[in-house]
This record gives C-alpha cells, sequence and structure tokens, in this order.
C-alpha cells in the first residue's frame, strides 16, 4: 500500500465522517441544542470531572455564554469549517480549528444540560485521525479508534461481569422499571405500553434481553484479535444501540458514528503497509 | 506473529505517535478501574450499576398553561434531553438549598484543602447564585421555543408511582415542586 492509496481512503472518510457530522450539527439545531439556545441555562454542572473543573475556573465558557452573538459565532463556525473539510479535505488546519470549536461545545451542552451524557463522544473521538497532516499517521490513527470502540463496548460488558449485575436477580426489571415509568405514566394505554406491560409482568423475559445485551457487549472482544469479523461488529453495535432504544429508551445515535471504523477498504489493513512506506517515512522524518 | 501487530508497526513508524497512543489508551484504562471519569478518558460503563426494583420511582410532570405536557411522545431522544436533565438537576440543588453542589463532594472528602481553595476562589461553584424561579424563567423560555407556544404559567411536580404486577403503574403521591406564572 502506498501513501497515496491510504490518502484516497482518508479523502473518502473525511467526507462521509464531516457529512454525518454535518447533519448532527443540523439535527441538533432544529431540536434547539445549539449553545445559541441553551447558553442561558443558569447551572453548569461539573460533576467530579475534572476538566469541567478546569474549564469553567478559566472564564473562557462564562464569556461565551455571557454573549449571545458570541455562542451564536461557536455554533455557526463549527457548521462553516465542517462543510469547508466536506469540500476541502486537505485543510487539516480546518479539522483542527473544528475539532477545538466541537470540544468547546461539547463540555458546554454537558454542563448546560447537568449531565455528562456520552452521545457527543463518538463525534469528538472520530475528529482526531484527521487532525494529523500525515496519511500514514492519519492511518494508525484511524486504526487506533477502532480499538477504542472495541474498548468502550467490551469495557460496558467488564463493568457488568465485573459489579456482578449480570447475576442480580430483579437487575434487569430494575433498569427497564426505572427507563420506562415516565412513558408510562403518560401513555398508558398504547401498544408500546402494552409491549412494556408484557415484559413488566414477565421479567424473566427481560432478564433473557438483557443477558443478550451483554452478549451484544462481549462479542466486541473478538475485534481485539481479528478484523474478520468487522461488519459482524458493525451491524452488533446497530442492533444493540436499537435495543437499547426501545427497552431504555436511550439512543446514543452520534456514538454510531464509530461503527466507520469498521468498515474495511482495500489495502487499508496493517497487512498492506509495506515496511518499505513505514522506513521511508522514518528516513524523512529524519 | 508481534511483528504483525498494532502496536509494533506504530512503535517501528513514529515512537511520538507510539507513546501518545498508548499514554491515552493507559489513563482510559486507568479511570475505567478507578471509575473516574476524566474528559476525555471517558468511563464506559453503561447500565452497569446495580439496581433492585424499587417501591416507587419518580416522574416529572410538567404542566404548561395549566396543561400536562407529554414530554414522552412527540419529542426527539434529543430534545427530551434538554427537557428533562437541567430541570433533574436543578431540583437537586434545591433540594440542597442551592448550597454545595453534588459536583463538589469528592473534593470535599479526598482533598479538603483544595476544596477551601476553590471555595474562596470561585464561591459560584460552591454556592449556586440562581434560585430555582430564575431556572424556571429561562426553562418556560426555553419550553416555549421548543413547543412554538406562548407560555404563561409552568408547574413542575413530582409523582410518585407504583408497578404493579400486570406492570401498570399506580401513582401513589403528587407533590408540586415548583410554579412560575409568567405575565
Amino acid at each position: 500500500m502506498e501513501e497515496k492509496d491510504i490518502y484516497d481512503v482518508r479523502k473518502l472518510l473525511c467526507r462521509i465522517t464531516y457529512s454525518l457530522i454535518f447533519a448532527s450539527l443540523l439535527y441538533h439545531f432544529y431540536s434547539y441544542q445549539w449553545i445559541y439556545f441553551v447558553g442561558h441555562q443558569p447551572y453548569y454542572y461539573f460533576g467530579e470531572d475534572l476538566t469541567y473543573w478546569l474549564f469553567f475556573m478559566s472564564g473562557f465558557p462564562q464569556l461565551i455564554i455571557s454573549a449571545k452573538w458570541l455562542a451564536l459565532t461557536l455554533d455557526l463556525s463549527s457548521v462553516a469549517l465542517c462543510l469547508l473539510i466536506i469540500i476541502r479535505p486537505k485543510f487539516v488546519w480546518a479539522a483542527r480549528l473544528f475539532f477545538v470549536l466541537y470540544f468547546v461545545n461539547f463540555l458546554l451542552i454537558n454542563a448546560l444540560a447537568g449531565h455528562h451524557a456520552h452521545f457527543l463522544v463518538g463525534i469528538l473521538l472520530i475528529c482526531i485521525p484527521f487532525l494529523t497532516t500525515k496519511n500514514i499517521s492519519f492511518y494508525f490513527l484511524w486504526k487506533g479508534l477502532r480499538y477504542l470502540t472495541l474498548f468502550i463496548y467490551s469495557c460496558a460488558f467488564l463493568w457488568k461481569l465485573l459489579r456482578g449485575t449480570w447475576i442480580l436477580k430483579g437487575q434487569g426489571l430494575a433498569i427497564l422499571q426505572s427507563n420506562v415509568a415516565s412513558y408510562l405514566y403518560f401513555n398508558p394505554d398504547t401498544h408500546l405500553a402494552h409491549f412494556y406491560y408484557y415484559f413488566l409482568s414477565h421479567p424473566g423475559l427481560f432478564t433473557i434481553l438483557y443477558a443478550l445485551g451483554l452478549l451484544l457487549e462481549a462479542i466486541f472482544v473478538i475485534g481485539f484479535f481479528t478484523e474478520k469479523y468487522d461488519y459482524f461488529l458493525f451491524a452488533a453495535a446497530i442492533l444493540f444501540h436499537t435495543l437499547t432504544f426501545i427497552f431504555v429508551d436511550v439512543f446514543f445515535a452520534e456514538l454510531l458514528i464509530l461503527n466507520l471504523t469498521f468498515i474495511k477498504f482495500k489495502n487499508f489493513s496493517e497487512r498492506s503497509i509495506s515496511a518499505s512506506v513505514i522506513c521511508k517515512n522514518n528516513n524523512a522524518e529524519r | 506473529m508481534l511483528k504483525q501487530t498494532y502496536l509494533y508497526r506504530l512503535y517501528h513508524y513514529n515512537k511520538k505517535l507510539f507513546y501518545g497512543i498508548t499514554l491515552f489508551a493507559g489513563l482510559t484504562i486507568f479511570c475505567n478501574v478507578v471509575g473516574w471519569q476524566i474528559t476525555p478518558f471517558f468511563v464506559w460503563s453503561m447500565f452497569s450499576a446495580r439496581e433492585q426494583p424499587a417501591e416507587t420511582y419518580d416522574v416529572l410532570q410538567i404542566k404548561i398553561n395549566k396543561q400536562v405536557f407529554d414530554y414522552t411522545k412527540g419529542q426527539r431522544d434529543i430534545n427530551r434531553f434538554f427537557i428533562n436533565y437541567p430541570l433533574n438537576y436543578a431540583i437537586s440543588l434545591y433540594n440542597r438549598n442551592y448550597v454545595d453542589p453534588p459536583n463538589f463532594h469528592v473534593l470535599k472528602k479526598y482533598l479538603p484543602g483544595v476544596y477551601n481553595s476553590v471555595a474562596t476562589r470561585y464561591p459560584e461553584f460552591i454556592y449556586q447564585q440562581v434560585n430555582l424561579k430564575s431556572f424556571m424563567s429561562w426553562y418556560a423560555d426555553y419550553l416555549s421555543r421548543v413547543l412554538k407556544i406562548k407560555i404563561t404559567s409552568v408547574e413542575v411536580d413530582q409523582v410518585a408511582v407504583h408497578y404493579l404486577k400486570s406492570g401498570q403503574l399506580q401513582p401513589v403521591k403528587t407533590d408540586t415542586l415548583v410554579h412560575l406564572s409568567i405575565r
């Protein structure tokens, strides 16, 4: 695989990735989730996350949300940079600037929402490989991101395994009850409500589903050892999030963007990077 | 076989990138082991907290212009994120009398010296300056924008519900948390 092959794949991935990010930004606009719309929420939630403490101690976020025009500039600049990157994938400076703006946006949205959600993390992480000018570095960062995606799902499985929640009686039922209570309170007689009543009155069934969810997380461990089943993992991630949407009323749509790392391209694999390409780059750096 | 691995090839390609990626991976694993999230080293526990079925669950009932607002239907998942979570946080602050938000308990417990320093230099982080009514003004304005209606009053009730064996809900108690009239 020559560096040009990597660049062709990089260009394609760049356009796909930032098109999806652009769609997400528009979706947030139509859902009134831009900093411009939510910036005047008076409480900030830091949790135990040191990054948020330091971020707000800098005074910078307070400056952004104190003036609506500044907040709007942040939001519109993100959109403009995203479009620029789609048109000109070579503009790495635009990708770097977008990453900074999106990171600020990420911290602000979570602080103002009063909850540190993970659904925007996918977009933040997938921007990282595009920050480098070197195509081989992009390749290694993209593959590293694939391992991080595998880690995300495997880690969720390990947490459940080590905390013993997979064998805890009533765990599945408790999760279902707490997450659908609001829906059932407001909509006690819909088809979906009766669907939930069935599982609530047959908790053993939901326990089986919970175990299936656990299995779906566990199979991502395979990806650390082989890329042969990557398309299967691609589908498993979509199935997992669909199940959580139906039963737990949570849909991490933006996290699914990391599924792009499971897509295989011809000559874009570790075996294909020839030693000569790596050596040529090492020599060029010296 | 070692020579075919990702880390081996990365190490021989660019040592700085190798150390950067392994440091990021190491810190992510560390944060997950200790359960302490420090962005960008995220903790991926996803619904692994131990839970047991409770006797009652709390449902937030929002009344807009004296009509019950069903935020579970007709709203995108992301809309519900900003309809529910800021309100939940504001109510938790209200219940603690706005003092010492949940943010800094860990700091206070393990690093009291640092906590005192933060409380002195940034008192607005420890003692929230804005009361619930001010939050509700923003909240009403935000709901008005999302729902595209003029809002004259907002009321938030906390309804305790109990699950029957059939799976249906039975309301047990309703407490009005806050009521705001807008003229």
